[in-house]
């Protein structure tokens, strides 16, 4: 499968994610749930801390075994 | 001019699939399972998909579109609130659900543009109800039709009713009313599968099996339970049901004391036999099962018709198109096509969400406009085609005596026993051979062309015997599918020879086609094709014709010439618990396994002497 005109550019990651983030928040408001905005807020937030550590070698061990 | 390329994917619950669309026409469609050979395979469907693209000799930088056939923001939403509401008690789904969600789940876009390398704005998403309804309507010969689609869950809804039209060219579907979750009427028959000891997800198809030998005692218990709702379609009372807690089991005490007994255990065994002489003999407390499954059966007719009622009415249509889990039903479906004001009926290949991404690749391609309405979409010979040639060459190398240990409980090869091997020149001379073989009480294993999608073998993934031989089907039920004695086998009949041994209502439809409906056998038949048959005297019927399937057809008449009727006992190519077989490789594997007497690959005709 290979790269072309269309192909993935680099902040394909940070506009999907980005963007499937958004959803959920859009989704919850629509069906009057907008009060578990802030939870899923810092749900992403432990998710970019663990995301992180994640990436420090010695300490990955400890995010991938929660997973 | 400008070729169109899309490509659906379902993938992430149970059953992942590929499909892709070029102009219009669907080319190619698989489920994971055939490739990978594990059950209801959930993984992202990474050889099916590598195979779409080969077959239709496609790249996927040349991909126009990448639909996914369901919204994963609105499905995470569903999770998240409903392992907060039964907080505390939910606090293990909570945990687990968010770890799978945010772990992996809500970014399917992200994954299936990374695994692709493809733009992200070509990835896009549907809801699941909106994919199961195009999966329908689109394949369908109408140009307009009511269309329902009942399954487990999708991201909230639970079932659907959309009246779908054409409109310049483009498919409208536009939603009429909905179920939610927990109301979910599939949940509730997974439920009763689960009381039952049968696994769900999987093993509804016994539920329905298993129905056939009971009576429907507890009908009124279970219309407590769920009922029709004229705002949400579906209610299910709650307090009977534990549908948030996935750790927990997903009946309640108050089920239990509806019903007046305790789960069966699937370690015990169910006396029931669909090929016994008379009716079977069961002790009080198999007979139970047998009864709470003919209730749930029951009731889940009545309200499959009465949402088919409802979509009839608010859609104002004769036509219907059913899809979903539910839609594999055969028994319900049956019950659909009975009412006078459906004419006509439609159910896709695969209805189930094995079929979803079928109907994302549609629906996404067809949004682009230029589709034919009325025109049928698609058959259910869509999936991989495989050259023996290869495979072949090891036949002369096969010693049978070395896999004997490798062989089906209950069967040993015979001592000295050898395979020849030959390819005859004219196919007539293979068809010729299988008839006979089946004729002469043979158990013969049947492999042409593409593979069939969805759960159904139509006659290219087969194994066949004559439907008239009992002990011929308690041989092929122990000695080569390991089947449950209480699941029926069905019967493929030629459409010419249909109206001697079925009674139908109707006309017959694609359904009757494609093994989507159960058919009482005229009584003056039965004897021809009890093996085929349940202890009901209905049969599931594949009513093939020429244009349906040209060789399979061809075998059909000539068994027909040598036993006087041109049908046969038709069976799914797989053994109990694994995918139906695909390549010439996994065929031979399974008839070296098992007492197959004959296998015939393509032109191959394997024998054991």
């Amino acid at each position: 499968m290979t790269s072309s005109a269309k192909g993935r550019p680099w902040y394909a990651g940070f506009q999907l994610v980005g963007g499937a983030a958004f959803g959920v928040a859009k989704d919850l408001r629509s069906r009057r749930m907008g009060g578990l905005i802030p939870v899923m807020i810092a749900l992403y937030m432990a998710g970019i801390v663990l995301y992180f550590i994640n990436l420090v070698s010695p300490l990955a061990p400890f995010v991938y075994s929660l997973f | 001019m400008v070729v169109r390329r899309t490509l659906g994917l379902s993938y992430g619950f149970h059953d992942a699939s590929a499909a892709l669309v070029v102009d219009g026409v669907l080319v190619a469609a698989a489920a994971e399972e055939r490739f990978s050979r594990q059950k209801h395979d959930p993984n992202f469907p990474a050889l099916s998909v590598r195979w779409c693209l080969e077959k239709a000799g496609v790249a996927a930088s040349e991909l126009d579109a990448i639909v996914y056939h369901e919204d994963p923001a609105a499905t995470f939403t569903r999770v998240l609130a409903s392992s907060l509401a039964g907080f505390p008690d939910t606090r293990r789904e909570f945990v687990a659900g968010l770890k799978v969600w945010l772990g992996k789940k809500l970014w399917v876009r992200n994954d299936i543009s990374k695994r692709l390398d493809v733009h992200p704005d070509l990835v896009r998403t549907l809801r699941h109800h909106q994919t199961h309804a195009a999966q329908a309507f689109l394949g369908s010969p109408f140009s307009e039709a009511a269309v329902l689609s009942v399954d487990s869950v999708g991201e909230w809804e639970t079932a659907a009713i959309t009246h779908a039209t054409y409109e310049g060219g483009r498919p409208a579907l536009k939603p009429l009313a909905r179920a939610e979750f927990p109301d979910s009427l599939g949940l509730v028959y997974s439920t009763f599968t689960a009381f039952l000891g049968f696994v769900p997800m999987d093993g509804e198809c016994s539920t329905m099996a298993l129905a056939a030998f009971g009576r429907p005692v507890f009908a009124d218990e279970v219309r407590k339970m769920v009922r029709l709702d004229p705002e949400g379609l579906i209610r299910v009372d709650q307090d009977y049901f534990n549908f948030r807690n996935f750790y927990a089991d997903p009946f309640t005490p108050r089920f239990l004391a509806a019903l007046g007994g305790k789960p069966r255990s699937f370690k015990d065994r169910l006396p029931f036999d669909c090929l016994a002489d008379g009716p079977s003999e069961a002790p009080a407390d198999m007979n139970f099962y047998a009864d709470v499954a003919a209730s749930i059966q029951l009731v889940f007719e009545e309200l499959m018709v009465g949402l088919a009622k409802r979509a009839h009415e608010s859609a104002g249509s004769a036509n219907l198109c059913l899809a979903g889990g539910g839609a594999l039903n055969c028994v319900a479906n049956a019950s659909l096509l009975k009412q006078p004001w459906i004419e006509r009926l439609y159910v896709p290949p695969d209805p189930g969400d094995g079929g979803a991404s079928v109907g994302a690749a549609l629906y996404g391609d067809a949004l682009q406009g230029g589709r034919t309405p009325g025109k049928v979409g698609y058959g259910p010979y869509t999936g991989a085609a495989f050259d023996e040639t290869r495979d072949a060459a090891l036949l002369p190398h096969a010693k049978p005596g070395r896999y004997r240990r490798f062989a089906v409980r209950g069967w040993q090869p015979r001592p000295g026993e050898t395979w020849t091997s030959e390819r005859p020149a004219d196919f007539g001379a293979v068809i010729e051979e299988a008839a006979a073989a089946i004729a002469d009480g043979k158990i013969v294993g049947w492999c042409q062309g593409a593979a069939e999608s969805g759960p159904r073998a139509l006659g290219n993934r087969s194994i066949l015997i004559r439907p008239d031989r009992l002990e011929t089907a308690r041989r092929l039920s122990t000695q080569v599918k390991l089947r449950e004695p209480y699941r029926p086998y069905a019967l493929s009949i030629a459409e010419e020879e249909a109206g001697k041994v079925l009674s139908l209502t109707k006309a017959v439809q694609t359904p009757h086609r494609w093994m989507q409906l159960s058919a009482p056998v005229r009584p003056e038949a039965q004897a021809s094709v009890r093996a085929a048959m349940h202890v009901d005297g209905t049969t599931r019927p594949q009513v093939c014709s020429r244009e349906d399937n040209e060789r399979y057809h061809s075998l059909l008449k000539a068994v027909g010439r040598r036993t006087g009727l041109s049908a046969v006992l038709n069976t799914s190519f797989n053994e109990s618990g694994y995918p139906i077989v695909g390549t010439p490789l996994e065929a031979l594997a399974m008839y070296a396994r098992t007492a197959m007497d004959l296998l015939v690959y393509n032109g191959l005709v394997v024998r054991k002497t």
